[in-house]
């Protein structure tokens, strides 16, 4: 397997930008799209001053931020390491855009040609590539690379200071380089922005007029070897899962002891009282919980206690009414339960569970896995905002408009991350198909909320309460959602990107045993099937926890971190179209002068440290 | 450049002005009608005012000997007058024919990649030369460590590259280079040996009237034989003039002032003091003036710095510099760059791979011998400075050997030449519009084709055939159709022929052929370089020259001992031997213009001291280097470098931006007494105080207002420059450099 890489040795680089114009030359890319180009940097005060070239592209990550980023899995990584976004697949939302840390990405409206007129090459090679209105960056020349040829850039460079090559082939080019570069010249490869865990595959070696002060104890080989990392988070999922399933079937089979199930007779008069599957006896007679009273024979309630619980409910038991069973026969009952004995070796597991499955405590659960995935899903939040690079923008909002960029804001995250417009503007029916579990899962916490309001007991109401409709309705809806991309896993192969697998399958699944055990719950409920209900109410309850807690790390993510990078896109567009700053008037591929910035500054410091705030980007002439 | 073939402005088809000249009102016309009309003109003017009337000037023939070859050749035959354009542009460096006897010298750039110490002086490598660039950096930097030292008054692109840079301050790079022989005459670092067998600072020169002391006054040879002091002998030695070999054990004298015994031509004898060139030149680089302390005042380059470079400059062999022609487009540049050959002659950094002194301008050098296709049967043009045109008619000073045309032009052949984007726009606007006819031949809609009577759409580069050679690179190569000429284009060779065909019939044998009938005559008669080379071997690529692999610059005297200068082609053996008659490296000029104007050594003269005073005045000097997003104007239009090099920008640090309220990205105008135009502000550390910075070549549309260097029209010529003339090898240069202007924040 070949993992392809780019090493660009700034000591032979001269800034001609044949690369830039090659690549234009060779992908036919639209005005102001840039696959390659050369960041001109200025660095120190007159007559200290130093200029670097460095010629930047997509570095075809390990670990790709834009990948990760993007909601429609258009990014797939291929086997040999190169990094493409699917024309086909792409939705145009704009996330990798702002994902990617080196702004390497370029996602415009429209594509503005060069030429009126269009030639053979135009129509037949380059416009059936780059499709209007996604999102498109460098490819490493996949084409060519394809035929066993160099990328176009590289073939274009003047001065052979793009070396590209196979990584996990110790003859190719660039393993040759990159030995020879350490034993004679004692540079090692490093990538631009380690921080951002991009783990890039391109990178540089140094200048060696700056060689002494920039080669440092480090070695920087991250770019280049990558250290493992993406395997150890696959792993963590895989560990995840595993507890998850592990506790599911825990639970599922929990067994009750042969004594501790009702005699013959106690179901039968449990039958004679049976009121309605709305009371604790529908559970408890109907052999939920192994058929067994423990719950009230151990708390010792008193009467007005007893009474309180089953005419409001408690956890999840919902509450009955006095006129399914009148308060004397509620004492009965209690009567009857208190003589029940009580054998500590006999309770069963899911017994003791549900003990601690207290209202207090599952609400202690569930704060703490709320807590936990807010904390983490913030983390994650920042993670992606400090690679898109949002710091570097803020200081021009003001000439911009507080206002007006909040406006941007909160339009770009209801348009794009509400209305999901990026799929409706490509796919109704893929529009639809998000839709379902989207907004399902809209329709399932507006429902949880009213009935927080409305029936705090959770008592149980008819079916055609509209709260609960549209609960059944919301739940069905993201049921159906997710059947449909369980299907799309079985049928479309081509869903795998290969790095993002783990994270979906994860959600994806746990969504699927949320929806389904809890759409089993309600059902079994009302068919008065009490058998299983509880084992599987505690699955959905377990489900929906998991499913939170691990939201930052699964692809449930996207729910927040994509709307936010495509709102920071949308935010960098209106203000590059402002003409905010003289930076993003310049910049041929308008957008991302605040990536480069900080790039800059990176690289200044490292070859030119002395230059220290003195940095500057000039993009022209 | 898929864009020079698809672009917009593409020429479709011959045009005819219609309007007034430059009003862009054109009709389409068939070839039959512009020809038709160009010869009728072309027969009148011939028979009115005689054929010299008719000027030829083409960009650039070293970069096509067939197709523009072929315009000379009907020149030629005509009889018409023709401007090199290579003196025009520039690129002609009269610093070097002054000392080398040839107008520039290159060594192949591979020989670049042996240095282990380079001087880019005032050269922008990483960008004019972006092909050869690689020799500097792969080769010389990363495998020889070599390093690299860079003067320039900005920090270009090739700064990035340096290990030094030297922000040196416009124009005094002269004072610069001989402070540099000072500090290596100081030090001793001094090569004798090189120095007596290749250059003439062992000849002495006659106190009583500056002449240089000849055999013949010693009576011990001719008036072409030129004297030496053996100090192992103790006697006078003649100079061979045939070779630079020097008996073994001979020990030249360089210093010391003799008396000695001279016969003057009617047998009077007299005595006379003389002393040698070197110690004259010791004399005057040994004063205060060239101390680095003192050239620091000057240059604003640290005399420390000064003796490290030069010291380094000596010892770090080899060692190389690369001229750029920041220093030659000045008036003085010509003492620049004989300060800098002297300089490299008292190192002996000459005649090894990586030791050189190196011009690479204009694609001028001809590679082999091509009279055989431009001068058919011995004709040749009727050659004149295109200065003189654009200066209205010849100055008083003019060289004698120019037949200026006594009736003035009358008809302008412009072939892919943009003379309207140069520094010079204006008179020559003027000078246009006294003519005729101006015809302009290109493949794209020029401000020149603009301002034409008639339009002739030729093909691009990818649309002919030709033969090409450079002088960096000892090769020959096959320009190959590889696009089916668009619209109605025509190779040159063939709208030759169709002009002949109409204005003398007679003359038609000399075009029957087509190019590959061209470039067979032009191997069978391109001499030894391209011996035994033929038009097969070019069709399967590039074919090198037979010269020594790598070339190093002046291969024949450093290697073959032969006599200085070398054979500057296309002219004849010997055309240019009047120019350095000792046949050495001359530091010293006896010819009375260089005295007159106290020239005779390479002295620096501050290089804006010839400016009228208001000039003087104005504050800031401007620099006009190469872009890299065009070849001069060429590629202006391109959209898609349009695209990342997107308006012209003037270079201006804090400095003076600050001064003059301007911020970066403001509109400003550059102006002088000449005029102004306006552009945007590009406000960075990279550049001098005091100077100002605009890539040339940019057409007046993309110019927010105004001609573009409408500021540069002041034409003026050097006499030294015209002592002589030898087209292209001895004739002015130019000085578009020594500008001065201000800057100010336009609404």
């Amino acid at each position: 397997m070949a993992r392809y890489s780019m090493l660009i040795d700034l000591t032979r680089c001269i800034g001609c930008d044949a690369c830039t114009v090659a690549c234009k030359q060779e992908n036919g890319t639209p005005l102001d799209t840039f696959f390659a180009r050369v960041v001109n940097i200025e660095a120190g005060k007159f007559p200290n001053v130093k200029r670097i070239y460095l010629p930047m592209l997509c570095y075809h990550c390990e670990n790709p931020a834009c990948l990760k980023a993007c909601p429609n899995k258009a990014i797939v990584k291929r086997r040999d390491g190169i990094v493409l976004i699917d024309q086909d697949r792409c939705r145009g939302t704009g996330a990798c855009v702002s994902a990617c840390p080196y702004g390497n990405v370029i996602l415009s409206e429209r594509s503005q040609w060069y030429l009126d007129s269009e030639q053979a090459y135009e129509r037949d090679f380059v416009k059936p590539r780059l499709r209007e209105g996604v999102a498109r960056k460098c490819t490493y020349c996949a084409h060519r690379v394809d035929e066993g040829l160099d990328p176009a850039c590289v073939v274009a460079c003047p001065t052979n200071a793009r070396i590209f090559g196979d990584l996990d082939d110790s003859n190719s080019v660039l393993s040759n380089y990159i030995v020879e570069q350490r034993e004679k010249t004692g540079r090692e490869p490093f990538p631009l922005l380690a921080s951002a865990g991009t783990l890039p595959a391109g990178a540089y070696l140094d200048t060696m007029a700056a060689q002494e002060s920039a080669l440092s104890n480090e070695l920087h080989n991250q770019g280049t070897h990558g250290t493992g990392r993406p395997k150890l988070t696959k792993a963590l999922f895989v560990i995840l899962i595993a507890i998850a399933v592990l506790l599911a079937s825990k639970l599922s089979f929990a067994q009750t002891t042969e004594g501790l199930r009702p005699s013959p007779e106690q179901v039968e008069r449990f039958k004679e009282n049976l009121f309605s599957t709305s009371s604790c006896i529908g559970c408890h007679g109907q052999e939920a919980m192994g058929g067994m009273g423990p719950p009230i024979a151990g708390t010792k309630l008193t009467e007005a206690q007893f009474l309180s619980i089953v005419r409001h409910g408690k956890g999840m038991m919902p509450g009955t009414s006095a006129s399914d069973l009148s308060d004397s026969k509620v004492e009965e009952i209690r009567q009857e339960l208190l003589k029940k004995p009580w054998v500590e070796s006999q309770i069963p597991i899911a017994y003791k569970v549900g003990q601690v499955l207290k209202t207090k405590n599952v609400a202690m659960i569930f704060l703490f896995v709320f807590a936990f995935a807010f904390v983490f899903g913030i983390k994650v939040l920042f993670y992606w905002l400090k690679v898109s690079n949002l710091a570097m923008l803020l200081p021009y909002i003001p000439k911009f408009g507080v206002l007006r960029a909040t406006w941007v804001l909160f339009a770009a995250l209801v348009v794009d991350g509400f209305f999901v417009a990026s799929l409706w503007r490509k796919s109704r029916f893929r529009w639809a198909m998000h839709g379902l579990i989207l907004y399902g899962f809209c329709g399932l916490i507006l429902g949880d909320v009213l009935m927080q309001i409305y029936n705090p007991t959770r008592g149980d109401l008819p079916l055609l309460d509209p709260i609960k409709l549209l609960l059944i309705a919301s739940g069905a809806s993201v049921m159906l959602g997710v059947f449909y991309v369980m299907f799309r896993y079985r049928v479309d192969d081509y869903i795998d990107n290969g790095m993002t697998l783990g994270r979906d399958f994860l959600f994806v699944n746990l969504l699927f045993h949320t929806i389904v055990s809890g759409f089993l719950t309600v059902v079994l409920n009302r068919l008065g099937i009490s058998g299983w209900l509880m084992t599987i109410y505690l699955y959905h309850l377990v489900s929906i926890g998991l499913l939170i807690g691990t939201a930052p790390f699964t692809r449930f993510a996207h729910v927040w971190v994509v709307p936010a990078l495509v709102a920071v896109t949308r935010l960098t567009e209106e203000m590059v179209k402002a003409g905010v700053d003289l930076g993003f008037q310049r910049e041929p591929s308008p957008g991302r002068h605040h990536k480069t910035v900080r790039i800059a500054r990176e690289i200044a410091e490292r070859l030119a440290p002395e230059a220290g705030e003195n940095v500057n980007i000039r993009y022209y002439p | 450049m898929t864009h020079m073939i698809y672009g917009p402005d593409r020429i479709k088809a011959p045009l005819i002005r219609t309007g007034e000249r430059g009003a862009g009102n054109w009709k389409e016309a068939t070839w039959d009608e512009a020809l038709d009309h160009i010869a009728g003109h072309m027969i009148r003017i011939r028979d009115e005012y005689g054929p010299e009337s008719m000027l030829l000037f083409n960009q650039v023939v070293g970069t096509s000997y067939v197709q523009k070859g072929a315009q000379v050749r009907m020149a030629s035959l005509l009889g018409m007058s023709f401007a090199t354009a290579y003196d025009f542009n520039g690129d002609i460096s009269m610093g070097f024919t002054h000392t080398l006897g040839i107008d520039s010298v290159e060594c192949e750039t591979k020989s670049w990649g042996h240095a282990k110490y380079a001087i880019l002086w005032s050269s922008n490598v990483f960008q004019t030369r972006i092909p050869d660039a690689r020799f500097l950096t792969e080769h010389a930097k990363q495998k020889n460590g070599c390093k690299i030292v860079c003067i320039d008054p900005r920090c270009s692109q090739t700064a990035k590259g340096a290990d030094l840079w030297l922000p040196i301050k416009p124009g005094t790079d002269g004072a610069l280079a001989l402070s540099m022989c000072h500090v290596l005459l100081e030090q001793g670092l001094v090569d004798r040996r090189f120095l007596q067998k290749y250059t003439d600072v062992c000849t002495f020169v006659r106190a009583d009237n500056g002449d240089r002391l000849r055999a013949s006054d010693l009576r011990l040879g001719g008036e072409d034989e030129f004297v030496a002091f053996d100090e192992a002998s103790d006697d006078w030695f003649v100079l061979p003039k045939d070779t630079l070999k020097l008996p073994e054990g001979i020990e030249l004298s360089f210093t010391g002032t003799r008396q000695v015994d001279v016969w003057s031509a009617d047998g009077q004898k007299a005595t006379i003091s003389v002393t040698p060139v070197f110690q004259l030149i010791e004399d005057i680089v040994m004063r205060d003036d060239y101390r680095p302390e003192n050239v620091e005042q000057i240059t604003d380059i640290p005399a420390e710095t000064i003796r490290q470079v030069a010291t380094e400059y000596a010892t770090m062999r080899p060692s190389s510099i690369i001229i750029g022609m920041g220093l030659n487009h000045r008036l003085h540049g010509d003492l620049t760059i004989r300060s800098i050959l002297l300089l490299s002659a008292l190192a002996g950094a000459h005649g090894k791979a990586g030791e050189a002194v190196t011009i690479y301008s204009g694609q001028h050098h001809f590679r082999i011998d091509l009279s055989s296709w431009w001068f058919p049967e011995g004709k040749r043009p009727n050659s004149v400075p295109m200065h003189y045109f654009v200066l209205g008619g010849p100055t008083s000073t003019i060289n004698q050997k120019i037949n200026y045309p006594k009736h003035g032009v009358k008809a302008l052949f412009v072939s892919h030449g943009n003379p309207l984007v140069t520094e010079f726009s204006d008179p020559i606007k003027k000078a246009i519009d006294a003519l005729d006819l101006f015809v302009a031949i290109d493949f794209s809609m020029t401000p020149t084709c603009e301002y034409a009577d008639v339009v002739l759409p030729a093909p691009t580069f990818w649309e002919k055939h030709d033969l090409v050679g450079t002088g960096c690179h000892p090769y020959l190569q096959l320009q190959q159709e590889v696009v089916t000429p668009r619209h109605q284009s025509r190779p040159e060779l063939w709208m030759v022929r169709e002009l002949i065909r109409r204005v003398d019939p007679s003359l038609l044998p000399y075009f029957a052929c087509d190019e590959f009938g061209a470039i067979e005559i032009l191997l069978e008669g391109g001499g030894k370089e391209c011996k035994g080379i033929t038009l097969d071997q070019l069709k399967d690529g590039p074919v090198r020259l037979a010269v020594p692999d790598p070339e190093v610059g002046l291969d024949e005297q450093f290697h073959e001992d032969k006599v200085f200068p070398p054979r500057a082609y296309p002219f004849p053996e010997g055309a240019n031997r009047e120019f350095v008659r000792t046949g050495r490296m001359e530091f010293y000029k006896e010819e009375d213009v260089f005295r007159k104007h106290e020239e005779s050594f390479p002295v620096y003269k501050p290089a804006f001291s010839h400016l009228s005073e208001e000039d003087q005045a104005l504050p800031l000097c401007i620099v006009t280097p190469h872009s890299k997003w065009r070849v001069h104007s060429t590629h202006s239009n391109n959209p898609v470098l349009l695209n990342i090099n997107r308006r012209p920008e003037v270079e201006i640090h804090p400095s003076d931006a600050v001064k003059r309220g301007i911020r970066d990205g403001d509109l400003v105008e550059i102006f002088n007494h000449n005029g102004g135009y306006k552009l945007w502000a590009l406000v960075t550390e990279g550049i001098r105080p005091g100077v100002l910075c605009v890539d040339h070549g940019w057409w007046d549309r993309y110019l927010a207002e105004g001609k573009y260097h409408s500021v540069h029209t002041h034409q003026k010529i050097k006499p030294t420059h015209e002592n002589y003339f030898l087209p292209a090898v001895y004739a002015p240069g130019q000085h578009w450099k020594d500008t001065r202007v201000d800057i100010r924040r336009a609404e």
